[in-house]
């Protein structure tokens, strides 16, 4: 029964889809192996790449009925492993359900603030479609030139301008989402206040557990009146990391507050994002205050001085509009230019109370150099949102080995300090195993009660987000696609 | 004294003296009561237990004790707003946290906090303004409203134009689970996906999943300057026309409050028309150059800018007048901002002479209503004329919920009103988190 139902499925899901919308050649699945996390692979049994909200659900009820895996993927730019369809058991192969073809922007609505898109609409394209009246979509990750918003909605992600802003689960409004079981439900609404249990917080940030998002209401930002950025570069990176403290202990709320240490300066300088930060610099921060410019200058002048006193060598506010976006673009760029510096890169998300930030800071390069690696770090500095990174070689074992294991030291450090194992990339399959380091799992059972309202087969996207005892529910072992 | 109507109170399991004596025998004489007149009031009960566990253990055990002598219970804070939701179909227990009230951590330079849920808003945010600080709700109520009692009830005021709900200023929660058990979700720094984020969920979930024990929060630096502007018309519509452009401005009013005339409402500014009051919170700067341009905006009206001390003495009593006593109905709708001019004529034609405030900028209005108005409109007519209001919100998209009313009206009408295609998804949750239905039974949404 087993062998003869895979062409069938795949029939069916061409029937749905159209027949170029569906790919199980074992050549292309290879691009949906990983996403941009690529420590972690699991290749595909297919992918299909739906028009419409009720293909989408007609797929999944499909898939459903035959017990077959699925996880949904936007542009697969995320880093915790979280796009890629992982199996209901080791060596299994699931269904990515590829949103990217669902990009449309259906309304925009200036008068309630809000805009309508698909799931597969690029983050930048809202905010450019908006921009000439005023407007923009706040959540702004690094990838935003290529990630999609329904990414975003699934990994609730995060970017520099979440610290004033808020991340996505502030900026969404309303979901359509298709269950995992196919039915098609809403999730928000019109009005401000809804009634009953607030599904759509839960819902964002589920990491596709949940459901699939095919169409996503959004709230649009007014774009400040004013924005003045500054770079400020410090000899040590010790006094970069108390200058951020110390803007944050005044109260001051930037718009964002980044930091790049000097490894990053240097591979963003060596790149096209080159982007005229000092080289000999320990550590640069990127403040930018935004806002109405009665008082701007005024807030600017406070944090420099603030800068100043924690020994920063200079302290320049970008002096035109092309100089700002130079300056965020050796930022946005940051993990792209590290990525050209060694053959893999792993990417971290760690967050920390912001006061622990020097003290965590520096043990995180001792880490480094007790395990022989290459890391640097840019990072969400007014968060405390940490990304170290490690440029390593993934042919070599014992440097992959070295990774892990720094990795895990880095965890624990910042979950001691009280902090968390993800800030805005999400856990996935990456962190999968450091739930239980903050999370008992009493706690972790209770999450796993939402995710069996939502997912009760366990079928949708298994084995991210949050350990499970059994990934799926009577999951039938007759589909061994792998051997087909 | 003051329930003369207590047959028809829902059933009660347990006596109320056994309760009383096995919670004493546990944990002390101080931590139950027996609760009378407007105390813990709840439906037409005379009297009501009320535990008052001392810290998170304590209240494990309760629900533990609860859980095996198949105690009802109802979650609460100070008690402030007990009456809303649908009546209980059964409650034995009040179980309140008001007394578990210690601030558990703070680091100003963090601008986090974590406290127990018994910890006052007020008291937290008078003592956070010792570091310029504070949580940036301010929800309608009690002075004595705990923090726990505003996220359970997702309680939010005129504030939430700028400052959002609740749900986005709760950063971690610790609950007790109806058996007794303890759970965390969230965490104590500023940022974090790992898990599901469960505090959306128990936010605005009136204690029915699990009752919130503690609870961490990011903070907001306090602004230094505010200036409120009151801005006056006789038809609302042209004062939603300003809301439209000031939202559509560079402004970023902190409030923004639409008020009907009325003839019963004693607030310091002139209540003979229709009145919006914005108000700006900021840098001095910054608040000086909005009320510049918001008078430019709206240069047609007459208005009024008030003194510092006016402006303090206009939020409190406006505050204080929404929950009123005096007033016996009081109803929430809440539809697209845009809609609001549209739903104020809705309600003029529907519900008139009731007195009507609205978060402008959020498409919120609440009604108020005492006595007087109920005698107006005859027995058979209130919950027809109620049930007329809702359709023609839900034909917006919106919401109506009915957060005070007399019994006779939610004998005849569901509070909270149709939860949609999500009902189903909201019931395997209460099942999934409450399968005994041990937390306020029958008071929430879909009969949860």
């Amino acid at each position: 029964m087993a062998k003869s139902s895979e062409p069938k499925i795949i029939a069916q899901l061409r029937e749905i889809a159209g027949r170029d919308a569906v790919t199980c050649d074992e050549d292309e699945l290879l691009v949906y192996e990983c996403d941009a996390m690529t420590t972690h692979r699991s290749r595909p049994l297919a992918v299909i790449f739906p028009r419409t909200t009720e293909q989408v659900s007609r797929i999944v009820k499909l898939l459903h009925e035959n017990r077959i895996p699925f996880g949904p993927r936007g542009a697969g730019t995320g880093l915790s492993s979280g796009a890629i369809a992982t199996g209901c058991e080791k060596g299994d192969r699931a269904v990515v359900i590829e949103m990217a073809r669902m990009n449309r922007i259906l309304d925009i609505d200036y008068a309630n603030r809000r805009a309508v898109v698909q799931p597969g609409v690029i983050n930048i394209k809202l905010s450019q479609a908006v921009a000439a009246r005023g407007y923009h979509y706040a959540p702004d990750p690094s990838s935003q030139t290529s990630c999609t918003i329904g990414g975003n909605v699934a990994e609730n992600a995060g970017g520099p301008h979440c610290l004033k802003y808020g991340s996505t689960t502030n900026h969404i409004l309303g979901l359509e989402v298709v269950l995992p079981t196919g039915e098609i439900i809403n999730l928000g609404g019109a009005g401000a206040d809804t009634v009953g249990y607030d599904l759509l917080g839960a819902f964002v940030g589920s990491e596709g557990t949940f459901g699939i998002a095919t169409k996503i209401t959004v709230r649009l930002t007014r774009t400040p009146q004013m924005v003045i950025t500054l770079l400020a570069d410090f000899m040590e990176i010790n006094d970069a990391s108390r200058a951020v403290s110390a803007i944050i202990a005044a109260g001051m709320l930037p718009a964002a507050l980044e930091m790049i240490d000097k490894v990053t300066i240097n591979a963003v300088e060596d790149s096209v994002y080159a982007a005229g930060y000092p080289r000999d610099a320990a550590a640069c921060l990127i403040v930018e205050l935004d806002g109405l410019s009665a008082g701007l200058e005024t807030q600017a002048n406070r944090a420099a001085e603030i800068c100043r006193r924690h020994n920063a060598r200079t302290v320049r506010a970008a002096s035109s509009e092309n100089e700002r976006k130079r300056l965020w673009a050796g930022r946005k760029g940051a993990f792209g230019a590290l990525g050209r510096v060694s053959p893999d890169l792993l990417v971290q998300d760690a967050v920390v109370p912001r006061t622990k930030l020097p003290d965590v800071l520096a043990k995180i390069y001792q880490i480094g150099a007790k395990h022989r690696l290459r890391l640097s770090t840019v990072f969400h500095a007014g968060d405390g949102n940490l990304h170290p990174n490690l440029n390593y070689d993934g042919r070599d074992a014992d440097e992959v080995a070295r990774v892990h294991a720094a990795s895990k030291e880095i965890m624990k450090l910042c979950v001691d300090a009280g902090g968390s194992i993800t800030g805005e990339h999400g856990v996935g399959v990456d962190k999968i195993d450091y739930m239980p380091m903050i999370f008992d799992q009493a706690s972790l059972d209770a999450m796993l009660m939402v995710k069996e309202v939502f997912n009760p087969m366990g079928l949708c996207n298994p084995g991210k987000a949050v350990p499970a005892q059994r990934m799926c529910r009577e999951y039938r072992k007759g589909f061994d696609f792998a051997t087909n | 004294m003051e329930n003369p109507q207590s047959e028809t109170a829902p059933a009660r399991g347990s006596s109320l003296d056994k309760i009383i004596h096995r919670l004493r025998e546990m944990f002390g004489e101080d931590r139950a009561v027996i609760a009378s007149g407007s105390d813990f009031r709840i439906d037409d009960e005379r009297q009501r237990a009320v535990a008052f566990p001392h810290n998170i253990e304590e209240l494990s055990e309760t629900m533990k004790l609860a859980d095996a002598e198949r105690w009802r219970v109802i979650p609460a804070g100070a008690g402030t707003w007990l009456e809303m939701g649908n009546r209980p179909t059964r409650f034995d227990l009040i179980v309140s946290t008001a007394k578990m009230n210690r601030l558990l951590e703070y680091e100003p330079a963090d601008l986090t906090a974590t406290v127990e849920a018994g910890v006052p808003l007020l008291a937290f945010n008078r003592m956070a303004a010792e570091h310029r600080q504070f949580i940036p709700l301010d929800p309608f109520g009690d002075k004595r409203s705990t923090i726990g009692g505003v996220i359970a009830t997702a309680s939010s005021g005129p504030m939430r134009c700028a400052y959002g709900a609740p749900r986005d200023w709760l950063i971690g929660a610790t609950v007790v689970h109806a058996d007794g058990h303890v759970t965390k979700a969230g965490g104590k720094v500023v940022k974090n996906v790992a898990g599901y984020d469960l505090c959306k969920l128990y936010a605005g979930s009136f204690g029915t999943l699990a009752v919130i024990a503690e609870m961490s929060f990011k903070l907001r630096a306090l602004p230094p300057c505010e200036k409120t502007i009151v801005f006056y018309s006789f038809n609302a519509e042209s004062l939603c026309s300003l809301v439209a452009r000031i939202t559509d401005s560079d402004l970023q009013p902190a409030a923004m409050e639409l008020i009907a005339p009325s003839d019963e409402a004693p607030l310091p500014i002139e209540t003979d028309k229709f009145a919006l009051a914005i108000r700006f919170l900021n840098e001095p700067e910054a608040v000086d150059s909005q009320a510049a341009e918001a008078l430019k905006l709206g240069s047609e009206f007459r208005r009024a800018i008030l003194s510092v001390a006016d402006a303090t003495g206009f939020w409190q009593a406006y505050h204080e007048n929404e929950t009123s006593p005096h007033t016996e109905f009081i109803f929430r709708l809440s539809a697209l901002p845009a809609d609001l001019n549209a739903l104020i004529g809705d309600i003029s034609r529907t519900l008139p002479r009731s007195n009507l405030r609205a978060h402008a900028a959020n498409g919120v209005v609440r009604l108020h209503a005492g006595l007087a108005w109920l005698d107006d409109l005859k027995t058979k007519e209130r919950p027809r004329r109620l049930a007329e209001m809702r359709r023609l919100v839900q034909s917006r998209g919106g919401q109506m919920v009915i957060l005070r009313a007399p019994d006779e009206i939610k004998n005849q009408l569901d509070v909270w009103g149709d939860a949609g295609q999500t009902e189903s998804l909201m019931r395997a949750l209460k099942d999934k988190f409450d399968p005994q239905a041990t937390l306020n039974p029958g008071r929430f949404v879909a009969g949860i």
